[in-house]
């Protein structure tokens, strides 16, 4: 589903080289990912008291990458939120829903598109800010599992041994820690992605 | 899309991702998982996502103070850790007295077949390939890492204020936002650049090759009295690092130096007898540790003879 970006037209692309599947998620991530909280809003503001915000979002992102793999579009964020409004357009027609206040905010949205970014060390520092931030926010037994694997470098079994209880236990606090620490962490404005 | 669907995949992603942390992860494993990557471009995007997230909150490491065996209260390293960062955020004086004084360097091996990879604090990462050393340091001003011996993978985060530089015998290779392999061998050495931009220098007048600037595809190769420059394609780089994928790729390789190659991986180590099946060639893609598949191969396909001494496999005619 490219039509999105090719039915606007309006978004300035330049030529891009093909990339292998590995470039396309290197690119993904480090472009489209940090503009997960800006698009969260945007969705929330234009589905109001609709659910299916986190589908949405997750439905932008297949047609981003998708695109992606074709020829990488730049600049990115349009891109992004043309593919966003293209969908909830969409879904409005789908569903019969005459007027979306929000997606004509798409413009006013674009001013703040290009701000520098922080310095990088300020950045590193408010990474580490951030995930602490996040941590404090996981339920108490996926935190404490988290802090033991990712600041004290524990392993599961030694995870395990502290806290009486089996590796298996430790993996699904792992899994639900890391699962709730990236929507947190993804969700929260600002995050200027992988800091460099 | 239904409307937990996002969701659910999201779970999937942070599962997959946990599992493939564990030690033991086996081949299955990775075939299921491949499949459910493959699955759907939604898939792999829920995946990304929590792998990017989760490799980043290795920063979180930064706030370890001491020998985690100390903290027996389950609860204190997180409240440490706030106080350690708010050390960090107020900046230098406070995190000096946490930090040691001098720069830390740290030696990280690999043994024969090993494969490692290292995730430095700030996003970049260093793979070591078999039989591998590196030391690594780091201060405020610099980031210095220094192959002893062996063949590295670096993917460095580029920083202008804080300069990575990869020190390798009488080379220096200076990052300038790069991917980029160093090999080290006795009395040889080799950079390719895959990505970005290096530069190359020589630390050791004794050469009097002035610096060079490397962009992608460059592969340069020193020994004590010489020093090659060559252009590769992708292709043919990304075939020199399969490696990092766990495989070597051969094309139009003579059996000597196939041998050589696996010799580097294995303890069980590959003999060519004869010269003329040293000269013989082949093309193919063979797991790191494929000693036995070699075989196989030089035993169906050529007819040669195996014959295997202790810890060693003598191929002959």
């Amino acid at each position: 589903m490219t039509s999105d970006f090719n039915r606007e037209g309006s978004v300035p692309r330049k030529a891009g080289a093909l990339m292998t599947a590995a470039d396309t998620d290197d690119w993904f991530v480090r472009e489209v990912l940090p503009l997960e909280a800006a698009l969260l809003k945007f969705l929330r503001r234009s589905r109001r008291g609709h659910a299916d915000v986190e589908d949405l979002c997750h439905d932008v992102y297949v047609r981003v990458y998708e695109a992606a793999t074709r020829q990488k579009p730049d600049p990115v964020r349009p891109f992004v939120f043309t593919v966003a409004r293209n969908l909830l357009l969409n879904r409005a027609r789908h569903e019969n829903v005459v007027a979306i206040e929000a997606v004509a905010d798409l413009d006013a949205l674009g001013i703040a598109l290009d701000e520098p970014g922080p310095d990088r060390n300020v950045m590193a520092r408010q990474d580490l800010h951030r995930f602490q931030r996040a941590l404090d926010r996981l339920p108490p037994r996926a935190r404490e599992v988290v802090v033991m694997r990712k600041i004290d470098g524990l392993s599961r079994p030694e995870i395990a041994a502290r806290l009486g209880i089996a590796q298996s236990t430790v993996s699904e606090y792992l899994a639900t820690g890391m699962d709730i620490l990236t929507d947190i962490v993804l969700g929260e404005p600002g995050d200027g992605g992988e800091t460099p | 899309m239904t409307a937990s669907s996002a969701r659910s995949m999201r779970e999937a992603a942070a599962k997959w991702r946990e599992q493939r942390d564990q030690p033991g992860w086996s081949a299955e494993q990775q075939a299921a998982f491949d499949a459910w990557l493959t699955q759907s471009p939604a898939h792999r995007i829920a995946y990304l996502r929590v792998d990017h997230v989760w490799e980043r909150a290795d920063r979180l490491s930064a706030l370890r103070v001491s020998k985690p065996e100390q903290w027996h209260s389950p609860a204190a390293p997180a409240r440490l850790a706030v106080a350690l960062l708010v050390a960090a955020i107020m900046g230098g004086a406070a995190w000096v007295s946490y930090a040691p004084q001098q720069p830390r360097e740290r030696v990280y091996s690999t043994g024969i077949g090993g494969r490692e990879t290292l995730k430095l604090a700030d996003g970049s990462r260093i793979e070591l390939n078999t039989g591998t050393t590196v030391r690594v340091s780091s201060d405020t001003r610099t980031r210095r890492v220094t192959l002893e011996k062996g063949e590295a993978f670096f993917d460095i985060v580029h920083s202008n204020t804080r300069p990575f530089v990869v020190m390798a015998g009488d080379h220096r290779v200076i990052d300038l936002g790069t991917k980029f392999m160093i090999r080290r061998d006795p009395g040889r050495f080799e950079v390719a650049l895959v990505e970005g931009k290096a530069r190359l220098e020589a630390v050791n007048g004794k050469a009097a090759a002035p610096a060079r600037d490397l962009v992608p595809g460059d592969v340069v190769i020193a020994t004590a009295n010489t020093i090659t420059a060559e252009k590769k394609a992708p292709q043919t780089l990304n075939n020199d690092l399969g490696w990092r994928r766990g495989v070597l790729v051969f094309r139009d390789t003579a059996l000597a130096d196939v041998a050589e190659e696996l010799n580097r991986y294995n303890t069980q180590k590959i003999i060519i007898a004869n010269p003329e099946v040293a000269r013989l060639t082949i093309g193919a893609t063979i797991p790191t540790h494929g000693v036995e598949a070699f075989t196989r191969v030089a035993k169906g396909v050529f007819g040669l003879r195996i014959e295997h001494r202790d810890n060693t496999i003598v191929i002959s005619k």
